[in-house]
């Protein structure tokens, strides 16, 4: 009698243990804003020059990562993509990409927040010339 | 046999209790310390032991039109552990890891190493109605996880590991352990339950509870001073969700799941020495939503009784 009251205590202690609440359920897309700050739209940049990559992101909730990713909006050829695996509520940009381009290109920043893995995102893009 | 069938009892409530989902950061699955088929209750003990184990991850990326995130892990384990009989019925654990862990993802390995959590376990033995026919243990013990391995926080880009891929947990966590023996004649079976209850660390990340329990058939072959006993069983192992921040509530739903395991193994005493090896076949596992396989395990040790 002794050991089934121990027994019941431990599955009741258990049960109380195994409860996790989590913060929110569902996305809510206009609680996750990104901005970006650099570089400006319609911006002009010459080949050697360094192309400041400045924002930031967050959300009411955790985020789980973030792309950043510069493509020629003609060709669809990417010069940049970085993309970050990591969990907060915001993020803080400051990346740079060097213009190695020889002819001129119209280019498209494009800044992506991943609020989880059911596909839930925002993003900013950010268009701006190469001109060697 | 009452007291198998509370433990499954157990089991199966906690495995009511989760919720699996996709995986995120899978890493190599966590292990807490459980006790097993211990050598000679009426020794203390000194011992080392080697475990490794391996796991490999394969899940979709989280960015779109970018290829699954594929990356092997790789946990090996040197331990010191020993046992010392306070009294008849009393006697204490300690168990000392050194961890070196890998992670490599095809671009770049990440690798964690260092002393690890260690934990101190106090047994009593309970006692149970005599049996002329066979010869039962109950013991059943408390204790404590101390955060003694380094946990690197996810802020430090630079330095970071995946947290279940990490020397130390960074927390105080709460260790509880059932033991029980039967043994007829040469034949005896062991059951070990063990269940881990975690804390946040100073980072507020807090790992999932987790409970491991093991049931484990021997057969003694041998005489006083050289004593062989093969052994073979199952072992089950559970774990809930992590929390990435524990004061946010921030569930990580891509950690945590339920894995069975067939072992063999024998342990072998000359005198006052003995030794140990253990292979642990996985059977059945949905870690991290499935998107995370565990390999092969092994474990082997040697120990002196005095």
């Amino acid at each position: 009698m002794k050991y089934n009251s121990i027994f019941a205590a431990t599955i009741i202690s258990v049960i109380f243990s195994s409860c996790q609440k989590k913060d929110h359920e569902g996305f809510d897309s206009s609680q996750l804003h990104v901005i970006v700050s650099k570089p400006t739209e319609a911006q002009v940049f010459s080949k050697g020059d360094t192309v400041q990559i400045t924002g930031s992101i967050d959300y009411i909730s955790q985020l789980h990562g973030y792309s950043i990713s510069i493509t020629d909006k003609k060709t669809n050829e990417v010069f940049y993509d970085l993309d970050e695996h990591l969990h907060d509520a915001s993020f803080s940009i400051n990346t740079y990409w060097v213009d190695t381009l020889s002819e001129n290109a119209e280019l498209v920043l494009k800044i992506v927040a991943e609020a989880d893995h059911e596909g839930h995102e925002s993003s900013k893009e950010v268009n701006f010339t190469s001109k060697p | 046999m009452r007291i198998l069938t509370r433990l499954l009892l157990v089991f199966i409530t906690l495995g009511n209790s989760l919720e699996s989902d996709a995986c995120d950061v899978c890493g190599g699955s966590g292990n807490i310390q459980g006790l097993g088929l211990l050598p000679q209750f009426s020794s203390h003990l000194a011992g080392i032991q080697y475990l490794y184990s391996s796991s490999a991850s394969d899940h979709p990326s989280l960015f779109a039109d970018k290829p699954n995130e594929v990356s092997a892990q790789s946990v090996t384990t040197l331990q010191l552990w020993g046992k010392y009989k306070l009294s008849k019925r009393f006697q204490l654990f300690a168990f000392l890891p050194y961890v070196y862990n890998n992670n490599t993802d095809g671009t770049q390995s990440l690798r964690s190493k260092g002393f690890g959590d260690a934990s101190v376990i106090a047994n009593i033995s309970i006692p149970l109605a005599e049996n002329n026919s066979n010869k039962r243990l109950l013991l059943a013990g408390a204790g404590l996880k101390l955060p003694t391995g380094k946990y690197v926080p996810a802020k430090d880009a630079s330095q970071y590991v995946l947290p279940n891929m990490q020397a130390g947990s960074g927390s105080w966590d709460i260790i509880g352990n059932v033991n029980y023996t039967v043994k007829a004649a040469k034949w005896g079976y062991n059951i070990d339950a063990t269940y881990l209850l975690t804390t946040v660390n100073e980072y507020q990340y807090k790992f999932g509870n987790r409970c491991n329990i093991s049931g484990t058939a021997f057969y003694s072959i041998g005489q006083k001073n050289l004593k062989m006993l093969p052994q073979c069983g199952i072992r089950l192992e559970y774990s809930l969700h992590d929390y990435d921040n524990y004061e946010k509530k921030w569930l990580n739903e891509q950690t945590g799941g339920t894995m069975s395991f067939i072992s063999a193994g024998a342990q072998f005493f000359y005198k006052k020495l003995g030794l140990k090896s253990i292979v642990h076949i996985p059977a059945y596992q949905n870690y991290a939503g499935g998107y995370v396989h565990t390999n092969t395990r092994f474990e082997t040790g040697i120990f002196i009784l005095f």
